[in-house]
C-alpha cells in the first residue's frame, strides 16, 4: 500500500514539473532579448519573416529616431511595413538604402522589388531561415566592451550611454526635424504600495535622452495629473505603461530594484 | 490646312499646360512638407509653449492631416504616424496645461 502511494506522489511530482514547465514563460537568452519576428508581408511574398534584433539598432541610435522620426509602432503588428515601403526609402529604407552610412561603412540596401540570385543573399541578411551564429558571436563580442547588467541581455544601457561607451545617434539626415533643446521635468518619486518595498524614482532625464517626449506622452502614459495615474504591477507585467519597453527590450520589470531605487527612511 | 495641325497644336498646348502644372506641384510637395517640420519640429519645447500657441500648433495638424490624406500609401502611413505623435502630445500639454491652471 505504501508503495503505491510512493509512486503516485512521485507522479503527481513530476506531473507537477510537467505542467509548471509547459505554462512558465521562458527567459530569453541574452543575445535573443529584444528580437522581434516580423512576418506581416514576407511569408505570404515566399521569403522568411524578418528577424529584427534590438540591440543591433539600439546600439547606434536613441528608439526616438525609429518610434518617431521613421514612424515604427511599439506595438507588434502595427506597423505593416511593406518591401515597397522600404524600397521607397520608408521604414527600414530610410538608413538601409546603399548611400546613407554609419562610422563611414555603408549601410546596405533594403528591399528590392525585383532581385538576382546573388541578391537574394542581401535578402537573407534580415530576412533569416534560422539562428544565425556570426550573430550570436557579433552580440557576445558587443557585449564584452559594454558595463554588465544580471536581467534582460545582460547589457546596462543605460550605464552605457551615461559613461560614454555608446554615442547615441539621435538624427537621420533628411528625415529627423530639426528640434531645439529640450526642457526635461525633473525627477519625481512613485509611492510603492507595499510595505518595505522602496518607492520607485522615475527619472525624466534618462528617459527622454532615449525616448524624447512624444513616445511615451500621451500614447503610453495618458494622465495629466501627478500622481492621479495609479499604475499596478499586473498591469505592468501585462505590457501596459512601462510594460511596454520593460521586459520587451528595456530592462525586464524583475529587476526590482532599477526602479524601487529610493532609499528607505530610518 | 492639313487634318492633323489642329491636333499637333491641342498637344503641343497640353505639354506646355503640363510642364507648367509641374513646379506648382512640386512647390505643393515641398510646402506640406516644410509646413510639417514647421509644426511637429516643436515637440522638445511642448512643455514651454502657452495653450494659445499649442492650440495654433493643433489646427496646423488637423490642415496638414487633410493633406497627408491624399498621398500615396507609403507616405501616409509614415507621416500620418508621426503627425499624430506629434498633435497627440500638443493635445496632451493643453489638456495639462488647462488642468495646471485649474488647480491653482
Amino acid at each position: 500500500m505504501k508503495r503505491i502511494a510512493f509512486i503516485c506522489i512521485i507522479l503527481l511530482g513530476c506531473a507537477g514539473v510537467l505542467w509548471a514547465a509547459g505554462t512558465k514563460k521562458r527567459k530569453p537568452l541574452p543575445h535573443d532579448f529584444g528580437s522581434v519576428v516580423m512576418n506581416n508581408y514576407s511569408q505570404q511574398a515566399g521569403i522568411p519573416p524578418v528577424l529584427f534584433d534590438h540591440w543591433v539598432h539600439r546600439k547606434n541610435y536613441t528608439c526616438r529616431v525609429c518610434h518617431v522620426d521613421i514612424g515604427f509602432g511599439m506595438t507588434a503588428n502595427s506597423t505593416q511595413v511593406r518591401a515597397a515601403d522600404n524600397s521607397k526609402g520608408y521604414f527600414c529604407g530610410a538608413c538601409h538604402n546603399g548611400t546613407t552610412s554609419f562610422n563611414k561603412i555603408k549601410i546596405f540596401q533594403s528591399c528590392a522589388t525585383t532581385y538576382s540570385r546573388e541578391e537574394y543573399k542581401r535578402c537573407v541578411k534580415c530576412h533569416a531561415l534560422e539562428k544565425d551564429p556570426v550573430r550570436e558571436e557579433a552580440f557576445y563580442r558587443f557585449l564584452d566592451k559594454m558595463p554588465r547588467e544580471t536581467f534582460g541581455n545582460g547589457i546596462n544601457w543605460e550605464k552605457a550611454e551615461d559613461t560614454g561607451s555608446l554615442k547615441l545617434v539621435d538624427n537621420v539626415d533628411g528625415v529627423s526635424l530639426k528640434k531645439s533643446s529640450m526642457k526635461v521635468e525633473g525627477d519625481f518619486a512613485l509611492k510603492s504600495k507595499v510595505a518595505g518595498m522602496p518607492d520607485i524614482i522615475f527619472s525624466h532625464t534618462k528617459h527622454t535622452v532615449w525616448n524624447g517626449c512624444e513616445l511615451c506622452h500621451p500614447e503610453i502614459f495618458v494622465g495629466v495629473k501627478k500622481g492621479a495615474s495609479k499604475y499596478t504591477m499586473i498591469e505592468l507585467f501585462d505590457g501596459k505603461y512601462c510594460g511596454v519597453c520593460h521586459d520587451k527590450v528595456a530592462f525586464p520589470q524583475t529587476d526590482c530594484k532599477r526602479c524601487h531605487a529610493k532609499p528607505v527612511a530610518g | 490646312m492639313t487634318n492633323w495641325e489642329p491636333k499637333a497644336k491641342i498637344a503641343t498646348m497640353m505639354a506646355l499646360l503640363f510642364l507648367t502644372m509641374l513646379p506648382v506641384a512640386a512647390r505643393s510637395e515641398e510646402s506640406w512638407r516644410a509646413d510639417f517640420e514647421q509644426t511637429c519640429s516643436k515637440t522638445s519645447e511642448a512643455m514651454t509653449l502657452s495653450v494659445a500657441e499649442l492650440n495654433r500648433l493643433l489646427e496646423s495638424c488637423s490642415t496638414l492631416q487633410k493633406i497627408i490624406e491624399t498621398q500615396e500609401e507609403s507616405v501616409r502611413k509614415v507621416y500620418l504616424k508621426r503627425l499624430q505623435l506629434c498633435r497627440n502630445l500638443y493635445a496632451y500639454m493643453v489638456e495639462y496645461k488647462q488642468n495646471e491652471q485649474a488647480s491653482k
